[in-house]
């Protein structure tokens, strides 16, 4: 960890690094967070540099319940000093959750803008089409648009094997 | 109960991001085979012919085939054991695709054919999960001037199914440990390495081609094309076996020490003669400390060591097939299909240790409804495909 900058440092001041930001939920929960962790969110980041007075930010699109922990990820991944290996097993275990708080993390990361919970996210769902038959993933998903009839065709073709 | 979640309200370009972290040829399938709209989101995997210094690169793929789950149970009984068919196949060009493919033993080249018509002669996949364990390369010669010699196994970088023809790298090892190179547009393979090195096997494990020695030596070529060392031998004071080989199991990277029995360690043994194994040891790269753990029980996991890949699958759950084990064929002699048991350390042929065999074969009768045609006369069959 570096030391903080002395009075005389010649180069523009960056944000102070405990700087701390206030999101309010669309429940009116309110939840504090580092600057340098609100900055992994575009969204966030974007809104600071325009409202530079306030330190209150409503996220009006995401619930107390799951802006928590959207604050508890960017601020586990704005620490210093932390491995990747670790960082990885954190990761693991932060999207280790039923289906409703991963499509939420989800939406949030798309909304705030994080591409690494995106990112995480975005591998999860894909983890768990792996492997599954086309039926197990429409049931998985609950998707009930089909292909058409010339699609199916092609479908039909590009999943089978034919044996001499 | 969780309530349920409504998938279908993500935004299409979500979709696109989670279809394009799909990295097999068999998923990436499967969701353009879901509806429309995802099928409009990822273009599909095109195969492409690799031509490479005086012959090709060709492909089969190691697949495993299970049953899909039948409709929600009771959760208070236990789960039914799961089963599985290990198997690999290639597509067939000369017969204008169509999704044709010949089926091969998992471990070699020996393809399996069945003349008696009780298999089926089209398998809609959709109706199976399949899970891509290993896509294999290997080379076919065509003319004689610009390959180096007998190639013993390839790889491709990158890994399909993104794989780019004119970006791919192929990185073989010929002859009796030589390593050489090819990239598109060259005219010639290049060698790598130090001569005086005997490689043993190599890897594409991470985006990365991993070599090791007959040291145990596990070393990553450079974009430079660079030998750099990652690891120490695995045998310090040289009392290793004759001949390693690099497989990944778990995200971790291992070496199996291979030793040949008695007579094919004595000297004047010619380069093509028959080298049985009596005996393996596995170890796995600790990369945090540089180091390797020796492995003595692989748990539910079962490795597989063929002519042109190796690779793991885990067995967990699965319905009197065994795991703690090692697939291998014999050195020289790949109709050989062998299973050492880590338990008792034994060694046997794989069709004569039903436990072991039976993810091998015979086809399940989930697949061919007629298999009591194979299990009755297992003996002409067995003895083609699993000696």
């Amino acid at each position: 960890m570096s030391s903080p900058p002395s009075a005389s440092a010649s180069s523009s001041p960056p944000p102070c690094p405990k700087k701390m930001i206030t999101l309010r939920s669309s429940d009116g929960a309110t939840f504090e967070i580092e600057e340098t962790a609100a900055l992994q969110s575009k969204t966030l980041e974007n809104m600071i540099h325009e409202n530079c007075a306030s330190t209150l930010i409503p996220v009006p699109n995401i619930t107390g319940e799951v802006l928590a922990r959207v604050v508890e990820f960017c601020s586990k991944h704005a620490e210093a000093g932390v491995d990747d290996e670790s960082l990885g097993a954190w990761d693991e275990e932060f999207v280790a959750v039923d289906h409703t708080t991963l499509f939420d993390y989800i939406r949030a990361a798309n909304f705030l803008e994080i591409p690494t919970l995106l990112d995480l996210g975005c591998q999860t769902v894909a983890d768990m089409i792996k492997g599954k038959t086309p039926d197990e993933i429409k049931k998985t998903f609950k998707i009930t648009t089909a292909c058409t009839p010339e699609e199916e065709e092609e479908v039909r073709g590009e999943n089978q094997w034919a044996f001499e | 109960m969780e309530k349920p979640v409504s998938w279908s309200k993500l935004p299409t370009e979500l979709w696109s991001m989670i279809g394009k972290k799909l990295d097999t040829h068999m998923d990436v399938c499967r969701f353009r085979s879901v509806c429309s709209s995802w099928r409009s989101l990822i273009p599909p995997v095109s195969e492409f012919e690799l031509r490479a210094g005086g012959g090709f690169i060709g492909q089969r793929t190691v697949c495993l085939l299970e049953p899909p789950p039948t409709s929600p149970r009771d959760s208070r009984c236990p789960p039914s054991p799961r089963e599985g068919w290990l198997i690999k196949i290639a597509e067939k060009e000369d017969l204008g695709g169509g999704g044709r493919v010949q089926l091969f033993n998992p471990l070699s080249k020996r393809p399996i054919s069945f003349k008696g018509g009780t298999f089926p002669k089209v398998l809609c996949t959709m109706d199976y999960r399949v899970t891509e364990i290993c896509v294999e390369r290997h080379f076919i010669e065509e003319d004689e001037v610009g390959y180096p010699g007998r190639v013993r196994k390839v790889i491709t970088l990158p890994d399909p199914p993104r794989a780019v023809r004119e970006e791919t790298l192929v990185v073989g090892i010929f002859g009796e440990g030589k390593l050489t190179w090819w990239k598109h547009g060259d005219e010639v393979w290049h060698r790598l390495g130090d001569p005086n090195c005997r490689y043993d096997d190599l890897i594409a494990y991470k985006g990365q081609c991993y070599v090791v020695d007959r040291f145990g030596i596990v070393s990553w070529i450079d974009p430079s094309f660079k030998i750099v060392q990652f690891s120490p031998p695995v045998c310090g004071d040289g009392s290793g076996g004759d001949r390693k080989h690099l497989v990944e199991s778990g995200g971790d990277l291992y070496t199996v020490d291979r030793y040949f029995d008695e007579e094919s360690r004595f000297s004047g043994i010619q380069a093509g003669d028959v080298r049985e194994a009596a005996g393996f040891k596995v170890y796995r790269l600790n990369q945090e400390w540089g180091k390797w753990d020796e492995i003595r029980n692989l748990g539910d996991v079962a490795l597989f060591l063929g002519d042109y890949s190796c690779f793991s699958v885990s067995v967990k759950g699965f319905g009197g097939c065994k795991g703690n084990c090692i697939y291998f064929t014999e050195i020289n002699a790949w109709w050989k299909v062998r299973v050492l048991n880590m338990e008792d350390r034994s060694i046997k042929r794989a069709s004569h240790s039903p436990d072991h065999l039976r993810i091998l074969w015979p086809p399940p009768a989930w697949v061919a409804p007629d298999a009591d045609g194979f299990a009755l006369s297992p003996a002409h069959l067995r003895s083609r495909c699993f000696s």
